[in-house]
């Protein structure tokens, strides 16, 4: 079966794996009316199964948590200690036809002190992955003017990474940054306006980067905010005495449940990336060799894909960054 | 001809206003007297502190303002008494005499009422009250009470008391001197019967508060009807039980009502509290009324018909009224009247007692126009009396007045006289003197030399501020983490267990939640409120700076010894009106400040929207707990104080710049702008003896110093005109 493979940036307990918790959730509540199917692999369910249980219990208590602290994105082991979620995509009650990769990047290696091989897979693993997700903190980069936003999101890293990993690059590629934990911004369209900002300017250096001219033509970017638990919003941040911040959560009512919200567009978007690239003709696919293929024997899951990639929304919080042509179907 | 009395009377009255009017006018002529010469002597002492010629001093010595003043103001308290009795709508006679003489009876007799309204002093102690009696020919009779007020009461009542009976530490309100219990009569004291009688009284005050406490916040005067009049001047009904307590609050009664005489015009009667010896401050009170309240005095004395002589107390309380009016001699306004008893059923006939009486009065000193043998419980023998006393004051009042005023008159131009010999004096202290003609030149070079130093030091603290202007200022900073420090601490949140018991009253969980959403939000900004006094430390130390420069580079500190704030104010007071550029310049830095309302109130209250009952988004569950309700609160007072301190972290450079605006605006005005340079020098001229006192004459021509002095001596000459202190032609 083809894999297609997808890096997840972000600093750690920014909140990935609830993300991907939540868009299957999702994909099962709404989107399981399609002809599609999303079906995780045995170790991949057991996780989500697990998170989905902690999930839905975090919401029982009402008191403000503070979820994160501080903590820096280096991982001890090495790159096969990265964790990674496999789903299966496929027409509904066949067998699936594109195995999806989702693998969870740690940071860490392009630092001074990764060692070449280190370097090697970062830029591998990043080249070879048909889409990056960035997870943003979005309190951290919204609160306090900012303040904490270099420190926790790391935005210059997430930059250097790509700027190694995207030398040559031959094919599009798809840039999701999802702002996470951006319930409380989303309540009206100020604030929403205002997350847009701050993502566009919190990321400005990456995103002239990717306005380079050698790279401009292949790179598709978009923001798409998940609320990966809905009920649940930004409360307010102290400060303790080693000056590091603590951003505290609570409940929206006491008796509000586990509601994420948009959490399955990114999904919407990777697949009518996908779609539109399977349907324009190309002369080098590299990485995308197996899209000549996937849905030309099959019209329904075509037709099931298109259904579900037009579901793209483009306001309220959500804007293409730049490739638009590249999405279109 | 009773006709004619009325109309006399009347034009008694008339003729006072006028002259009331003018002695109002003299009263605050000499007023205005009183302050110049204050001045004058304030000023003469700051010039015996800073010359050192010994002429000079000798001379200011010599002057004596002080004297003077205090002259002044008991002649103000005598144009005072002289401008009530003038203003007066009434020709007042007093009644007074020991109790028990008929003076009650006589009173009855002469206005209609009954012992109702003037009870009789046979049964009981007097009362205290004084009553005045008004005739009114076409009214039904009522009453007007005027109560004391709680500090009244216990300054001119309670008070005199514990003086009097050394019973410690006075009480200091009211409040105390009903919460305590009465300290105990002084061993010394005890068994001493009039001590024991005062104690009594002032034991009738305290245990009977309770009763009359509430009245002593009433509005004065109340209007009472007949049949109540007895409930505040006596202690007794009319069945002699005593169940009266009003009394005790009562100040004054007027009663008016239409006496049986026809014709007697525009008078009142004073029913004079006796004297007994057990009422403390009754004297002050009876001499006071005689002096400023009363036209003609009529003595009541009833001798016993088996023999009687005038006694001591008789002697007394005759001088103790004679004293009250030393303009006039009382017997050129006081009566007496001998009270006979004509076949009294108990004591028989006094007639005899009464012509012995009569026969013996100036050889006791008691002088009075004259003496009449009258039964005072008899309204025709009383109403003779009163036509005779009316007759007499219809004759002499006039007079009596002319010469009252005129004694008034006469020291007030012995007083200006003195004043006027003073205000030479002082007018001749300060010599001629050398300052020699080449003083500017001088005075130019020093100017110069201030000039700049000044203008650079300005300059280079200006640009120290400007340096730090986007700086966080610190001192404020630790008010605001304080501030914030103090409202996490101090949450003002109760435990569920309170959370639990609020929640039992009516409107459960939501009226608690709500209650206490306001109770915290109200404690909450109180704590923001102590920042006020971080930014007006900030502001104070950059006064503090710019003085410091004033003083060091520009020498004033010379002219006064205050600092900060008040260095300016008094700075701004000294620098002459038209040097308005450099005048305006001062003032504006030296009223200027920052203040929590105006510059951070507004940003904080909008940050407390979820503590707002109708505004938080806060809402409680459908099946709340107590639980619930503390985690609803605990968030909405931390979000709460996460928003304003993102608020006051906008603010903490806003003093830094404010520091800055305010000493270039200070620089714009008193440095910069066109003419600034000129206004200092005239200034500095003004002053150059004080600023450069080895270079210049204390007191040279055209100093601040001489000119003010003879300012001063001008004003209160001017104060002191003969016309402004003339009443009568």
């Amino acid at each position: 079966m083809d894999e297609l493979q997808i890096t997840m940036l972000g600093p750690s307990g920014v909140g990935k794996t609830t993300l991907l918790t939540a868009m299957y959730d999702k994909f099962e509540d709404n989107i399981g009316s399609t002809n599609l199917q999303l079906t995780p692999d045995e170790e991949s369910s057991g996780i989500l199964q697990d998170n989905l249980v902690e999930l839905k219990s975090l919401t029982d208590s009402y008191e403000a948590k503070d979820r994160v602290g501080i903590q820096g994105t280096e991982a001890i082991a090495g790159p096969e200690s990265l964790r990674s979620f496999v789903f299966g995509l496929g027409k509904k009650g066949k067998a699936p036809s594109l195995q999806i990769r989702f693998r969870d990047y740690p940071g860490g290696y392009h630092t001074g002190r990764a060692s070449e091989s280190e370097r090697k897979f970062v830029k591998e693993l990043l080249s070879q992955s048909a889409a990056v997700l960035i997870a943003i903190d979005a309190p951290a980069l919204m609160e306090r003017n900012g303040k904490y936003h270099d420190k926790i999101n790391r935005p210059d890293e997430i930059k250097d990474l790509f700027k190694v990993a995207y030398e040559n690059l031959e094919s599009p590629r798809l840039i999701i940054f999802a702002p996470v934990k951006c319930e409380k911004y989303l309540k009206n369209e100020k604030t929403t306006q205002e997350l847009l900002e701050r993502v566009r300017q919190g990321y400005n250096r990456l995103i002239n980067y990717f306005n380079a001219e050698t790279l401009s033509s292949n790179i598709v970017s978009v923001i798409t905010p998940v609320q990966t638990v809905g009920s649940v919003v930004f409360s307010r941040l102290e400060v303790d005495d080693h000056h590091n911040p603590h951003f505290f959560f609570r409940k929206i009512r006491h008796d509000a449940q586990y509601a994420p919200q948009d959490s399955e567009q990114p999904l919407r978007y990777l697949l009518r990336f996908l779609l539109a690239l399977h349907l324009k003709e190309r002369n080098s696919w590299g990485i995308f060799n197996f899209l000549r293929d996937w849905l030309k024997l099959d019209n329904h899951l075509k037709q099931a894909v298109e259904e579900f990639a037009r579901g793209c929304k483009t306001n309220s919080g959500f804007e293409v960054l730049k490739g638009e042509n590249l999405l279109k179907i | 001809m009773k006709t004619n009395k009325t109309a006399q009377i009347s034009s008694i009255i008339d003729q006072r206003r006028p002259l009331a009017h003018k002695i109002k006018t003299v009263e605050e002529n000499l007023r205005s007297l009183v302050s110049k010469l204050g001045d004058l002597e304030k000023y003469k002492d700051e010039l015996l502190a800073i010359v050192d010629k010994q002429n000079i001093r000798g001379r200011l010595h010599e002057i004596d303002c002080s004297t003077i003043q205090r002259n002044i103001e008991t002649e103000l308290l005598a144009l005072t008494k002289l401008r009530v009795r003038f203003e007066r709508n009434t020709l007042n006679i007093g009644v007074i005499g020991r109790a028990r003489q008929g003076k009650s009876r006589l009173l009855q007799s002469l206005t209609g009422l009954t012992t109702a309204e003037i009870p009789d002093g046979d049964l009981q102690d007097c009362t205290g009250v004084r009553s005045t009696i008004h005739h009114n020919p076409n009214v039904e009779t009522y009453g007007e009470v005027w109560f004391y007020s709680e500090q009244s009461l216990l300054n001119d009542v309670i008070v005199p008391y514990y003086e009097k009976l050394q019973l410690g530490s006075r009480p200091t309100t009211l409040e105390s001197f009903k919460s305590n219990p009465l300290a105990l009569l002084p061993d010394s004291l005890r068994g001493y019967a009039s001590a024991e009688a005062m104690y009594g009284h002032l034991k009738r005050y305290h245990i009977n508060i309770e009763q009359y406490f509430s009245l002593l916040k009433n509005s004065s005067p109340r209007r009472i009807s007949r049949a109540e009049i007895r409930e505040y001047v006596a202690q007794d009904n009319s069945e002699g039980e005593r169940i009266y307590f009003n009394y005790l609050a009562v100040q004054d009664v007027k009663i008016t009502c239409q006496f049986p005489q026809e014709e007697v015009g525009k008078i009142a009667l004073i029913d004079m509290p006796g004297l007994g010896d057990t009422g403390i401050g009754d004297e002050e009170r009876l001499v006071k009324t005689l002096g400023q309240d009363v036209d003609l005095v009529l003595l009541v004395r009833m001798p016993k018909p088996a023999g009687d002589s005038w006694t001591r107390e008789d002697t007394n309380l005759y001088d103790i009224a004679k004293d009250s009016l030393i303009e006039l001699p009382f017997s050129e306004w006081s009566f007496l009247v001998l009270n006979h008893l004509k076949a009294h059923p108990k004591y028989g006939d006094n007639f005899a007692a009464c012509k012995s009486f009569a026969e013996t009065i100036n050889q006791k000193g008691i002088n009075v126009v004259n003496q009449v043998i009258a039964d005072c419980s008899n309204p025709e023998e009383a109403g003779a009396v009163l036509d005779l006393i009316l007759n007499y004051m219809g004759d002499q009042i006039v007079s009596l007045d002319r010469r009252y005023a005129s004694s008034c008159q006469e020291r007030l131009i012995r007083i200006h006289g003195a004043v006027a010999a003073e205000l030479g004096k002082a007018g001749q202290v300060l010599e001629k003197t050398s300052d020699s003609d080449h003083w500017f030149p001088l005075f130019v070079k020093l100017f110069n030399s201030l000039w700049t130093e000044l203008t650079n030091d300005l300059e280079e603290l200006l640009k120290e501020l400007r340096e730090k202007r986007e700086q966080q200022d610190i001192d404020f900073k630790q008010r605001v983490d304080a501030a914030l420090e103090a409202c996490r601490q101090n949450t003002g949140i109760p435990s569920t267990a309170e959370i639990e018991t609020l929640s039992r009253s009516p409107g459960g969980y939501p009226n608690a939640y709500y209650q206490l959403l306001n109770e915290i939000r109200s404690n909450l900004s109180q704590h923001f409120l102590l920042l006020d006094e971080g930014l007006k430390q900030g502001i104070d130390k950059v006064k503090l700076q710019v003085t410091q420069v004033l003083i060091e580079s520009g020498s004033l500190g010379h002219l006064t010894k205050a600092e900060g704030t008040e260095f300016l104010e008094q700075i701004t007071e000294l620098i002459p009106e038209s040097l308005t550029q450099l005048k305006l310049g001062f003032k504006i830095l030296a009223n200027f400040n920052l203040h929590y309302r105006g510059m951070i109130q507004h940003r904080i209250r909008q940050h407390l929207d979820n503590l707002t009952p109708n505004e938080t988004l806060f809402q409680l569950s459908t099946f709340p707990s107590p639980q619930e309700v503390s985690d609803l609160l605990k968030n909405a007072h931390a979000e709460a104080v996460y928003y304003c301190e993102g608020a006051l972290d906008d603010l903490l450079a806003e003093p830094s710049q404010a520091a800055f605006a305010i000493v270039e605006e200070f620089l714009d005005q008193v440095l910069r702008a066109k003419n600034a340079k000129d206004q200092w020098r005239i200034f500095l001229e003004e002053f150059r003896s004080q600023i450069w006192s080895k270079e210049f004459e204390q007191l040279g021509e055209k100093t601040r110093t001489r000119k003010q002095w003879l300012e001063l001596v001008e004003s209160a000459v001017s104060a002191n005109q003969i016309s402004g202190l003339k009443f009568l032609d």
